[in-house]
């Protein structure tokens, strides 16, 4: 594991766990909570985040001494939101039915705080090739979140994952077993994401 | 009127801008511990909000949505992939101009909220609401209403949760839990007792 | 090295930003116009068929699209006209795409959908609803006789999933088929509608109200009444004086 032990392969596999963007780190919540309603948008949700905070890092760094101190903040804002619009443009007219479903939440990324939060803590004090590791790390945290939420509000919720029918006819019939409604509203969203952070949190106390 | 007024009420109550629509989580989670920080940063956000949401109506009836520019004779043009950048642009810009005038009016505000106040630059809700306004078609007026209603809806769902936290303070929380999850199981509970509030209408259909 | 914190620096700086990603932005959106146009336009239409069963969401675009266009003789499969809602005519005044661009500046119009096709003949009627968070969008089929009913769909709603937005799932839409409108067939004064029924269901009703009446969504009642407005209140306001007018 001599890959996870160099400086590449930290940056990119501690954002998996030890600093998760979302449980950790406490950033980019809302999309979190809105788009794990069905795993198919939670999926593209996470490579959209994932291609522009990527995209986003590597340009950062690329221009990073080329930025004016008083601007600093909005050469960030101008970066994400073309990179967000361009993103925008291409859903709708490549996969029009899920840019539907996720609607205003990929205008959402912009104020997402793991783009900007990652801008400027990594990007612009690291070289290229770091930060375009330190994105995908993140990309990658923030991804695995919020498909394993989805999932099980997904399942839990509508006994589906991706649209199908994963609980068979016979368990409603026979157990009396019904979906739990809770898990497509807000407060299950909530409830889901707190137990992960306790599961992780008591797992994973001492690597902080 | 009625229907300003069912705008109004769904936006603090049933559709909650932050505990049913999960927009402007982040600094709710981290502000939210104490009540004077809290009310203050509620008064900031409902404040830029009840301003920018008008503003952006009008740049985007008259200069971005498909066929806007015809007042300058220019009706075929559609401007509406500009509408992010437009945006965020106009709420940083108010932002930075509200920091600037609390620094000199009110300095003990302006130390109280510290860093919170260009926080509030990328809080979604406040972009949330303007992108909100294009897909619902509100008009002037009700979109004014939505942002104003939208701001205090915050401001209730923030001030409820610190006041929550503070009591919880003398509770004994399950060492995993302490911080970030017992906030989030929370604001679970909050978002269910908000929605109750359901069914509520004004209208008659 | 160039000094970052310079004015004219930052000027320069934001100015060449700027002009970047514009020219990047606008280039994306000219380029990519046509397709999401089309994707836009292809959603709408399958919205119409699948109102009268005759395309779901996996048909293809370009089977969506033969239904609409026409042929040489100005023929096609559906025929897309504006009525007049108050007196129930044709208004041919209004184009087809001034109407779309800006559907509110003619409050007393509706847009009317003819199918053509030998052995599918139907009309096709834009409804709008109120639910619980916000309006409701969808299309009702009907046969030309202006009283079975082949079908509804909800293209746009902000339902609960699980709940209200249950309006969209295969057991809900289904039952309509096969309902009526009006209480004694060819005379629309007798109008009556479909409602959504709560509390009973449809088998428990008396035979002679059965032919009007689709089992609820438990769970969720203001959607509930507000599908019940539009095939009440809604239908007969805006549609059957055109097809008073039709079937005279």
């Amino acid at each position: 594991m001599s890959f996870a032990k160099s400086e590449k392969g930290k940056i990119l596999i501690q954002p998996l766990v030890a600093s998760n963007p979302i449980m950790v780190q406490t950033l980019g919540i809302c999309s979190a909570l809105a788009v794990t309603v069905q795993l198919k948008p939670a999926i593209v949700m996470s490579i959209c985040l994932t291609v522009v905070t990527t995209c986003s890092n590597v340009i950062m760094s690329l221009i990073r001494n080329l930025i004016p101190g008083k601007i600093r903040i909005i050469t960030y804002m101008i970066v994400i939101s073309t990179l967000v619009a361009l993103a925008d443009q291409i859903l709708q007219a490549y996969v029009f039915s899920v840019s539907k479903q996720l609607s205003v939440f990929v205008g959402l990324i912009i104020t997402n705080c793991i783009v900007m939060g990652r801008a400027e803590a990594f990007a612009t004090i690291n070289t290229p090739y770091k930060s375009l590791v330190d994105g995908i790390g993140n990309g990658l945290g923030y991804s695995a979140v919020l498909i394993a939420v989805a999932c099980v509000r997904e399942l839990l919720g509508s006994g589906k994952l991706l649209g199908q029918q994963v609980i068979p006819d016979f368990v409603y019939i026979l157990t009396g077993y019904t979906d739990n409604g809770m898990m497509l509203l807000a407060p299950g969203a909530f409830f889901i994401i707190g137990i992960f952070i306790w599961i992780s949190n008591s797992l994973y106390k001492g690597e902080k | 009127m009625i229907d300003l007024i069912s705008i109004a009420l769904t936006s603090i109550f049933i559709s909650n801008i932050l505990l049913a629509n999960f927009l402007g989580m982040c600094s709710f989670l981290e502000c939210a511990k104490n009540i004077k920080t809290a009310m203050g940063l509620g008064l900031a956000v409902t404040f830029v909000l009840t301003m920018t949401a008008p503003l952006n109506w009008l740049i985007h009836n008259f200069l971005l949505s498909d066929g806007a520019l015809i007042w300058l004779n220019m009706g075929d043009i559609n401007l509406d992939f500009l509408k992010f950048m437009t945006f965020i642009a106009v709420i940083a810009a108010f932002v930075q101009v509200v920091e600037m005038a609390l620094e000199k009016f009110s300095p003990s505000l302006y130390a109280a909220l510290g860093i919170f106040l260009p926080l509030i630059t990328v809080n979604c809700a406040i972009l949330g609401v303007s992108l909100f306004f294009v897909e619902k078609e509100y008009d002037l007026l009700q979109t004014f209403v939505f942002g104003l209603s939208s701001g205090i809806g915050w401001l209730l769902a923030i001030l409820g949760l610190a006041a929550i936290t503070q009591k919880l303070k003398y509770s004994n929380v399950p060492k995993g839990l302490r911080g970030l999850g017992i906030t989030f199981i929370t604001t679970g509970l909050m978002s269910m007792a908000f929605m109750c509030f359901a069914g509520i209408s004004l209208t008659n259909k | 090295m160039v000094d970052v914190n310079k004015s004219g620096y930052t000027l320069i700086f934001a100015t060449i930003s700027c002009v970047i990603c514009s020219v990047l932005l606008s280039g994306a959106s000219v380029s990519l116009k046509d397709l999401q146009d089309k994707n836009k336009k292809i959603d709408k239409q399958r919205n119409v068929l699948m109102a009268a069963n005759l395309a779901t969401a996996e048909t293809s675009a370009e089977e969506i699209s033969t239904w609409f266009s026409k042929d040489d003789s100005g023929y096609s499969d559906i025929k897309t006209v504006i009525i007049d809602t108050e007196t129930g005519t044709i208004n041919d005044s209004i184009s087809l795409e001034a109407y779309t661009k800006k559907p509110k500046k003619f409050p007393e119009s509706s847009i009317v959908y003819e199918c053509l096709r030998k052995g599918n003949e139907c009309f096709i009627l834009p409804i709008t609803g109120v639910g619980l968070w916000g309006k409701l969008y969808g299309f009702l089929a009907l046969k030309p006789d202006g009283d079975n009913v082949l079908g509804i769909s909800f293209y746009k709603h902000q339902e609960t999933p699980g709940l209200g937005a249950e309006i969209t799932e295969d057991w809900f839409k289904s039952q309509f088929s096969g309902k009526k409108l009006l209480q004694t067939a060819g005379d629309f004064d007798s109008f009556r509608g479909v409602v959504v029924k709560k509390g009973i269901k449809v088998i428990d009703l008396p035979e002679k109200d059965q032919a009007y009446s689709v089992d609820g969504i438990s769970g969720a009642t203001i959607t509930s009444v507000g599908v019940t407005g539009i095939t009440t209140k809604y239908i007969k306001e805006k549609f059957i004086p055109y097809f008073k007018n039709k079937n005279k």
